[in-house]
């Protein structure tokens, strides 16, 4: 008899598996972008069942408030331009379905088999604190670097958007 | 909950200098480019030099700190080796952007800085024995990239080559992840070495999700050098990308693939990775060589030469040992040298707008212009692999260490292939050569090229010939860096041991 | 001092190029003759070589052995033997004769004599280098200029036929360079050097091994010399090629495949070369006939010289073969057969040198080289018959001239190995006097074609190509004993190494 916790993660992964599918299944971009949306949401839930709260929270943040945000104003400001109908990825199936089948059942195959480690007891006070110490001790080149990307990816974005002066 | 430590840096700031380094002159680049606009034509360029020559300098010094790995970075002497062939890669690249971006007014400060961004992360990618650092190395690799391959916003090919690049980069990228997620989650380690000896000494045989996570890794890293079948973008990126771009993608991108490679490979389980591996290389060189052949574009010729390049490079990661690594470092050099002349040329040849890049084009350009002719020759018997020059030496390199590592059918393979790559090198020749020019001068009429230009031609000439004649002092430099290599795993195996990591339980774990 | 003659022999053309780069192009005279007076001293110290060589059996002389890349065992190791000192003359000698030639080259003068002397090294170097790695490099040097040689100067096919001679020459060398990796490894002593691992016998016993090394080592030197069926280059290559090309192709490059025989398959794998000799020679007995026949159709005057290689060059093989089958008993004749095998070497490079320079004079003059459309040159062009008539007689054997004292060593050497296969070969011989009688009879006698009446005889250019060729021919026919000196001491130091291994 699985725990309330475990029919809360089924819960949410069906809600993952379903969405996903969605947004690949619908026809009308707008509502695949809304459906990516739930995606993100219920993903972020997982984590936060899994007592990962400070990833789960960034997933909201990030994904469901900035992403997915960005995603539907651009497809509203270009709705005039594409239209609103779909993107058709059908002649792509026959192909890509198997493959995808198979990496599937492989995956599944060896998830299941595998001694996976022991889950850690959660930490009291949430896993944040924990993480942002890492990031300012042990990984802090890293988190600098991090940003050293942001900024390349900054520069290219002005860049390339900016109005040509001549 | 403890107190935070107010230790903040808990490792030695000289291993991360010349990284620091190179990134910091970008930012000083984009910062004069953007107050000084008149002065860009030559501040940022010159800034951008003096940049690559001060990291090459810091990479020296702390190289000879004789450092201990730290930060999820090593800086030994595979790291120093390599980080210089980037410098010199990227100083070159430098130089030849020069006539190419006055020539089609791309001269911005964004230009150099992002050139010099995305060679800090391909130092990055070879100097991490870290998954996570190894990630970040390849993001600030891409990112720069990306925008580079559509830097020229006027042209619609380039703007197709940046949004085909980035798509597809993005999916390696994401394959990246996902395998360095399943490498930890299987040995609980993201650091190469350690997570590799983890596998070999808890579970004999094999251990899936771990070789699952690794072939994932490697997908990622065939994507970035352009291995078969992970090819598909190069051509079109290659021949759509700025000319300077591409030249700097074909070296720079492919070098730290294969770094980030030669790390990687070390910790590759025996068995179905040497025939993934071995596979991987024969289909490279193969498709590589026979694709190339019917090409009419010359960036796309060299394109699949290139992907050609990759399949005898990874025979030497394969090879591995000593020898295999050290013949990959020297075959970098080389190819560097050889690949960037034969873009530089390509930049002179090419009038204003990437007009003439059919080979036809370049009929008889060898009468008009006898340093074009003499100089493209070379470098195109060198791609060949024709004695004296570089390309002839460091395939034997490459060769000998495959035979001497027990692949001598791949060897063979290699070997016949490199013959069917003569045929499409040669064609150039013959064209520039043997065919007389066209009466009316058509757009390849260009042959004229600033002085700088035609210095930076003959250099790379000379380099091609003396790689070749004098490659024994370049060679025992490669070894010290493979020897490095060595080394360094065998000081990350020695750490861990004495205290049990901090997942033993993975270790005794495996198949139910 | 001594020691360095080599190395100052083969790069000195080196040096020579790097000032003719200097020279502007617009002054063509200054190239030509600052090539030519330069080509003399490698020419002049050659030439002191072959007097000051003193022989013996093992008569390794001027050695220099230096470490070029220790970290794999390449050495800088290079040295002149009975083998090489007449090739190091040959070529030198022809250089300089094609480099006089080709001061009617008009177009691009200043390519063709950087290529020319690029060349020349590329030559040189195969036959004084000692190690393996060496010896590829400078086989693979000798093979781009002559690759643009043909292709920039050459006839209206010379695109078609540059590659082809390129990629032919380089597969050949590819299975070559695999041959020498794998010797390399096998005698794991880390050392490139050809005398080391001669001496080491790689795959001694290993049959299976050792006959696989022997056909790729095989097919890279075959489709040099060129051995029927691998001689399908040859043809194009010296229609296309410009004169002085020709002659070097069949004068100095052919050779370079028998050399690689004679330096590095019979000694260092002897037990292959001993079993698989009566293949090598049927190829050779192939090569001979069908050669000779083939040349007999032909009615480009050019083609006909082509083909008459492959029928020469087979008397080589087929003397390089008798030698590696005769058992130990036979041990003069072996020396006898390798002698004609090598003095066949050098004359064929002299005569052939010469009938493409004699094809080269007249074609430049008539603008065609169809044989139907000669005849009675003779009566025209004086100086010409008489120098056409002294090589083709030598070129088919005329006693008194060299062609004859070598084909007869070979046969003697042969006869005790091969009975039939000598005596099928002796058709070649037949062959190869009718087909040079009746090209003398074609060009030279019978009525004048009124077209040619006119022609102009050989100027002092073309005299002083030719006539030092013919003195050569006449000299080694009548008086061999001087190459013989130098030739014995290689061959019966071959004949004997043999019998140990």
């Amino acid at each position: 008899m699985p725990s309330v916790l475990q029919l809360v993660f089924l819960f949410f992964a069906a809600v993952t598996v379903v969405g996903a599918l969605a947004v690949v299944l619908v026809r009308n971009l707008f509502h695949a972008a809304l459906w990516l949306a739930v995606t993100f949401l219920s993903v972020a839930s997982l984590f936060i069942v899994l007592n990962a709260d400070f990833v789960g929270l960034s997933q909201v943040i990030v994904y469901v408030g900035a992403i997915s945000v960005l995603m539907l104003f651009a497809i509203m400001l270009t709705e005039d331009v594409v239209g609103a109908r779909g993107l058709s990825l059908r002649s792509a199936w026959p192909a890509a379905l198997p493959v995808a089948a198979g990496v599937c059942v492989v995956l599944v195959r060896w998830f299941a088999r595998y001694a996976w480690l022991p889950p850690q007891p959660p930490k009291p006070g949430g896993t944040a604190g924990t993480i942002g110490l890492a990031f300012i001790q042990k990984y802090l080149f890293a988190f600098e670097l991090a940003s050293v990307i942001l900024l390349a990816a900054l520069i290219g974005a002005i860049y390339l958007a900016k109005e040509e002066r001549s | 909950m403890t107190a935070p430590s107010l230790q903040i840096i808990t490792w030695n700031l000289w291993v991360s200098a010349p990284v620091c380094a190179l990134a910091a002159s970008a930012m000083v680049t984009l910062i004069a480019g953007a107050f000084w606009p008149a002065f860009a034509r030559w501040l940022t360029p010159c800034l951008a030099l003096g940049g690559i020559a001060l990291t090459a300098a810091f990479t020296i010094l702390a190289g000879m700190l004789g450092l201990p790995p730290a930060g999820m970075q090593v800086m030994d002497s595979f790291t120093v080796v390599f980080d210089l062939i980037i410098l010199i890669a990227a100083f070159i690249t430098v130089l030849v952007s020069n006539h190419y971006v006055t020539r089609e007014n791309l001269e911005r400060g964004e230009y150099y800085a992002l050139m010099m961004l995305s060679a800090s992360g391909a130092m990055l990618m070879a100097a991490s024995d870290n998954y996570v650092m190894m990630f970040l190395g390849l993001e600030l690799l891409s990112i720069p990239l990306y925008v580079l391959a559509g830097f020229s916003r006027g042209r619609s090919e380039s703007q197709e080559s940046a949004l085909k690049y980035l798509l597809l980069g993005a999916f390696a990228s994401a394959f990246f992840v996902f395998g360095a997620a399943l490498v930890f989650s299987a040995t609980g380690s993201t650091n190469i070495v350690v997570a590799g000896d983890a596998t070999e000494r808890a579970l004999v045989g094999t251990t899936p999700i771990y070789v699952i996570g690794l072939a994932m890794i490697l997908t990622a890293l065939a994507f970035k050098v352009a291995l078969v079948p992970f090819h598909m973008w190069t051509p079109d990126v290659y021949q759509g990308a700025p000319t300077s771009v591409t030249a700097f993608m074909a070296v720079v991108a492919k070098a730290a693939g294969f770094g980030a490679l030669a790390r990687v490979a070390a910790a590759g389980p025996e068995g179905s990775w040497t025939v993934l591996l071995w596979g991987l290389s024969a289909a490279t060189m193969i498709w590589g060589n026979l694709l190339a052949i019917s090409q009419n574009n010359i960036k796309r010729l060299l394109a699949y030469s290139s992907i050609a390049h990759a399949g005898y490079l990874l025979m030497g990661i394969l090879a591995g040992g000593r020898a295999g690594i050290s013949a990959v470092l020297f075959y970098l050099l080389a190819y560097a040298a050889m690949t960037f002349g034969a873009f530089a040329a390509v930049i002179i040849l090419a009038g204003r707008g990437d007009g003439a890049e059919d080979i036809e084009d370049y009929r008889g350009i060898a009468r008009r212009s006898p340093l074009l002719g003499w100089t493209m020759a070379i470098f195109m018997f060198s791609l060949a692999g024709l004695p004296p020059f570089a390309g002839f030496f460091g395939k034997l390199y490459l060769f000998s260490a495959a035979v001497e590592a027990g692949y001598p059918g791949l060897t063979v393979l290699a070997v016949l292939t490199s013959v069917m790559g003569v045929f499409y090198y040669l064609r150039v020749t013959v064209v520039m050569w043997m065919q007389e020019p066209e009466a009316e001068s058509g757009p390849a009429a260009q042959t004229s090229a600033p002085l700088l230009s035609r210095l930076v031609l003959s250099a790379l000439a000379v380099a091609v010939l003396a790689l070749g004649i004098f490659s024994s002092p370049v060679l025992r430099w490669t070894n010290s860096g493979s020897a490095g290599l060595e080394r360094s795993a065998e000081a990350a195996i020695q750490m861990t041991l004495p205290e049990p990591t901090n997942a033993p339980a993975a270790l005794s774990g495996g198949s139910r | 001092m001594d020691r360095w003659v080599l190395t100052v022999i083969t790069f000195l053309p080196l040096g020579l190029l790097a000032a003719v780069l200097f020279v502007p192009g617009r002054r063509p005279n200054v190239i030509r003759w600052l090539s030519i007076a330069g080509s003399l001293v490698p020419l002049a110290l050659s030439a002191w070589l072959w007097l000051d060589y003193s022989g013996g059996a093992h008569g390794l002389q001027y050695a220099v052995n230096r470490p070029w890349i220790p970290l794999i065992g390449v050495n800088y190791h290079v040295g002149a033997d009975g083998l090489s000192v007449p090739m190091i003359f040959l070529t030198t000698l022809l250089t300089t004769i094609s480099l006089i030639y080709s001061l009617n080259i008009k177009e691009r003068v200043k390519e063709f004599y950087c290529l020319f002397l690029l060349l020349e090294t590329g030559m040189l170097g195969v036959f004084v280098a000692l190690d393996y790695f060496l010896f590829y490099v400078f086989w693979e040097v000798s093979l781009v200029p002559m690759y643009f040689l043909i292709g920039i100067w050459g006839g209206p096919r010379r695109e078609y036929a540059a590659i082809k001679f390129f990629l032919y020459t380089l597969v050949g060398s590819v299975a070559m360079l695999l041959a020498i990796l794998a010797m390399y490894f096998a005698t794991g002593a880390r050392t490139f050097d050809i005398i080391a691992i001669a001496g080491a016998q790689p795959f001694a016993g290993q049959m299976a091994l050792q006959g696989l090394v022997f056909w790729a080592l095989f097919l890279g030197f075959a489709i040099k010399v060129p051995v029927w069926p691998f001689h399908t280059w040859l043809p194009d290559a010296h229609v296309e090629a410009p004169t002085a090309g020709s002659v070097i192709l069949a004068g100095v490059l052919l050779k370079m495949g028998c050399y690689g025989f004679l330096r590095i398959v019979l000694p260092t794998l002897p037990e292959a070369a001993q079993q698989y000799a009566v293949w090598v020679a049927v190829l050779a007995l192939i090569s001979i006939v069908y050669g000779a026949f083939v040349a007999m159709a032909q009615m480009d005057f050019k083609k006909l010289i082509a083909y008459s290689s492959v029928n020469h060059m087979g008397y080589v093989m087929l003397g390089i073969a008798a030698a590696c089958s005769l058992g130990p008993a036979n041990l003069s004749d072996r020396a006898t057969a390798l002698n004609g095998a090598m003095l066949q070497m050098f004359s064929h490079g002299v005569i052939t040198g010469a009938l493409f320079l004699l094809v080269g004079v007249v074609y430049e003059r008539a603008h065609t080289r169809d044989l139907r459309e000669f005849g009675g040159l003779g009566a025209v062009m004086a100086k010409y018959s008489v120098l056409l008539w002294m090589s083709c007689f030598a070129s088919l054997g005329l006693p008194g001239m060299s062609g004859f004292v070598a084909e007869f060593f070979v046969f003697r050497g042969a006869f005790p190995a091969y009975l039939l296969i000598t005596c099928l070969s002796m058709i070649g011989l037949v062959v190869t006097a009718a087909y040079l009688l009746w090209t003398i009879q074609r060009v030279l006698l019978g009525p004048v074609n009124p077209k040619w009446a006119g022609l102009k005889d050989m100027d002092w250019r073309e005299i002083v190509s030719v006539v030092p060729l013919i003195a050569l021919m006449i000299l080694f026919g009548v008086y061999p004993a001087p190459i013989f000196r130098i030739l014995n001491g290689y061959a019966t130091g071959l004949a004997s190494y043999f019998v140990g291994g």
